[in-house]
């Protein structure tokens, strides 16, 4: 590569790298034309304060909609971005903003990078004003300057001869050919001080291997303390989500044994499994079965009870229906047992349940009919519940 | 200055330079991965010493609508609930009773219906029983509960006689808790501040 194409190079490609991050990070809000457009902006930057972390541009659920609605009517209204940010903030505090204000740790998150680039412009600035890094960027330069040195030396020395020779043999005059031997003296002891000049700086050079060699440990300790400090980022992280989850991993760890045969597990046994792992829906769903079947309708309630405080849980709200329906609750069992419907259409065991409740429960054979006609139109019923189902079916039709 | 010198210099930079760059990167991370574990839901509301947001809803069995800053002068209980929500029903007596109780004190309670469909919430309070003191209006489009900043259900807010809001509890309220609240406010005692009973609930994405 020519030194030209070099030195274009060192200049266009920073410029180009700076070109690319302002074009990378240039706002493109003018972009956004229509009211819609508006809409869906804002809407991608305010999170749905139920849903989990979504946007309310990204959610799916009916909150969603209404917080768009919203959004449509202020920015029909004449309301700048701004005064819609500021509208949810207002209610929901900052953390309903998914881009971070320039307030708190959010001026952080912003200023970071700048700072970043910032101090990564001036370190360069100050390793080529020093100039020793770039001089000596490579070990063959000096090697590649001594053999060019030598190679003009020998030449020197050896027109030298051939001028002497030819005042020899009489065809030059001596006045002229002494010129020409003072300016080649001259050439050479130049490029003898030249060689000698790069002779130092090597010796200097070889000198200060140890000095760069303690360099080098110090760059490795600085590069050791970032990875220590990336180490104790992830352990941060993984301590406080860990907190969190409530250690999910035991599970894992009593599952990758094989698959767990929760007929061999004694009540006991599953509660302390959930008792590691509080937060996992279907270890605590399975115990409180477990607690039902084993006559502790007590003990499966309060399981129960404690998935639905989490999550209307459509197989907990059921279970608690048809407990509440044993212990004579029927009217508040069925209202318990249609929002699990609700929320699972497809679940034959609420089905039955529910007409259990209607039929028997609240004396209400009509009301036993849909559920029933919905249960026998699943394949994976069982067949003493189809039958009796079909049974109840019969009886409900007579009755009604 | 002689190369050698310029070499250490330059070497011992790039040594504070990381060492720099090290601190920072260990800091800003700690700083914010500290902060995975923490609930954004949970921040305090921002409402409280904010005057009562100007809303009007409609109730809930009847044609007629509420408007909340009609009732300035009372001490007044939001409380945000559903049918599908079951902390709404374990505090539902403690609301009722306490409803009647301070009626006379000049206490108004505010029962806001939220996502929820008007027959199951009228069938929730067939179920569970009703109080004549309280108002139940129905939040339609989620525009009460976004001026209030609600975050799940249950949530109650107690705003005091100058229809400043002054406090709020996210979680079923127990009968202890809500006396003891409304007697401190009845008494001209300052209650700002936000109390956690337990989990809200959420109908999810």
């Amino acid at each position: 590569m020519s030194d030209q194409v070099r030195r274009t190079l060192r200049i266009v490609l920073p410029l180009l790298a700076v070109a690319i991050i302002v074009v990378g990070l240039w706002p493109r809000g003018d972009a956004v034309v229509t009211d819609a457009e508006r809409v869906d902006h804002v809407a991608a930057r305010i999170r749905c304060p139920f849903c989990n972390g979504e946007s309310i541009g990204g959610a799916t659920s009916q909150v969603a909609r209404d917080l768009e609605v919203l959004i449509e009517e202020q920015v029909a209204a004449g309301s700048t971005d701004q005064e819609i940010y500021d509208f949810f903030a207002a209610s929901y505090g900052e953390s309903i903003l998914l881009s971070p204000p320039l307030a708190g740790w959010g001026w952080a998150l912003w200023a970071l990078p700048l700072a970043a680039l910032g101090a990564g412009t001036y370190a360069i600035a100050r390793r080529k004003r020093s100039g020793t890094a770039i001089a000596v960027a490579t070990d063959a330069e000096p090697e590649l300057v001594e053999a060019q040195l030598a190679e003009q030396l020998a030449q020197v020395e050896r027109d030298q001869r051939e001028v002497g020779d030819q005042i020899a043999a009489g065809e030059i005059d001596g006045a002229e050919g002494a010129r020409l031997i003072a300016s080649y003296e001259a050439e050479a002891q130049q490029l003898t001080d030249e060689q000698h000049h790069l002779a130092d700086a090597e010796t200097a050079d070889g000198g200060s291997a140890a000095l760069r060699s303690s360099n080098r440990r110090r760059v490795a300790a600085g590069a050791g303390v970032l990875l220590a400090g990336a180490v104790a980022v992830s352990v941060a992280l993984i301590v406080t989500t860990s907190d969190q989850t409530g250690g999910e991993g035991v599970v894992e760890d009593a599952l990758a044994a094989g698959p767990v045969d929760l007929s061999n597990v004694t009540p006991e046994q599953l509660e302390a499994v959930v008792a590691r792992n509080p937060d996992i829906v279907g270890m605590r769903l399975a115990l409180a079965q477990l607690y039902y079947e084993s006559g502790d309708a007590s003990r499966a309630v309060d399981h129960f009870l404690v998935v639905l405080e989490k999550e209307p849980h459509p197989e907990a709200m059921a279970w608690v229906g048809w407990i509440l329906y044993e212990s004579g609750e029927a009217e508040t069992a069925q209202s318990y047992l249609e929002n699990a419907l609700e929320r699972r259409p497809s679940y034959p065991q609420a089905q039955w349940w529910l007409a259990n409740v209607r039929f028997v429960g609240l004396g209400d054979p009509a009301g036993a009919i849909g559920p029933l006609e919905a249960l026998l139109l699943f394949d994976d019923v069982p067949v003493e519940v189809r039958q009796a189902a079909e049974v109840m079916l019969e009886e409900a039709r007579a009755a009604a | 200055m002689t190369d050698e010198a310029k070499t250490s210099r330059s070497g011992s930079g790039l040594f504070w330079a990381l060492l720099a760059a090290a601190v920072v990167v260990v800091v800003v991370g700690v700083a914010f991965a500290s902060r995975f574990g923490v609930d954004p839901d949970l921040t305090a509301s921002p409402l409280i010493g904010t005057p009562t947001p100007d809303v009007t809803v409609p109730y809930l069995e009847t044609d007629e609508s509420l408007r909340l800053r009609d009732l300035d002068g009372d001490i007044v209980v939001v409380n945000f609930w559903a049918s599908w929500c079951t902390g709404c029903r374990q505090e539902h007596e403690a609301l009722a009773v306490a409803a009647e109780g301070y009626e006379e004190l000049g206490v108004t309670f505010v029962g806001v219906n939220y996502q929820d469909q008007p027959a199951r919430a009228v069938a929730f309070l067939d179920d569970l029983g009703r109080s004549p003191a309280t108002h139940y209006v129905e939040d339609v489009g989620s525009r009460t509960a976004v001026h209030f900043g609600v975050l799940g259900l249950p949530e109650t807010f107690f705003i005091g006689r100058d229809g400043i809001i002054a406090g709020k509890v996210s979680g079923p309220l127990t009968a202890p808790l809500l006396i003891n609240t409304l007697d401190r406010m009845l008494v001209g005692e300052d209650i700002s501040g936000e109390v956690k009973t337990g989990d809200v609930e959420n109908l999810g994405g």
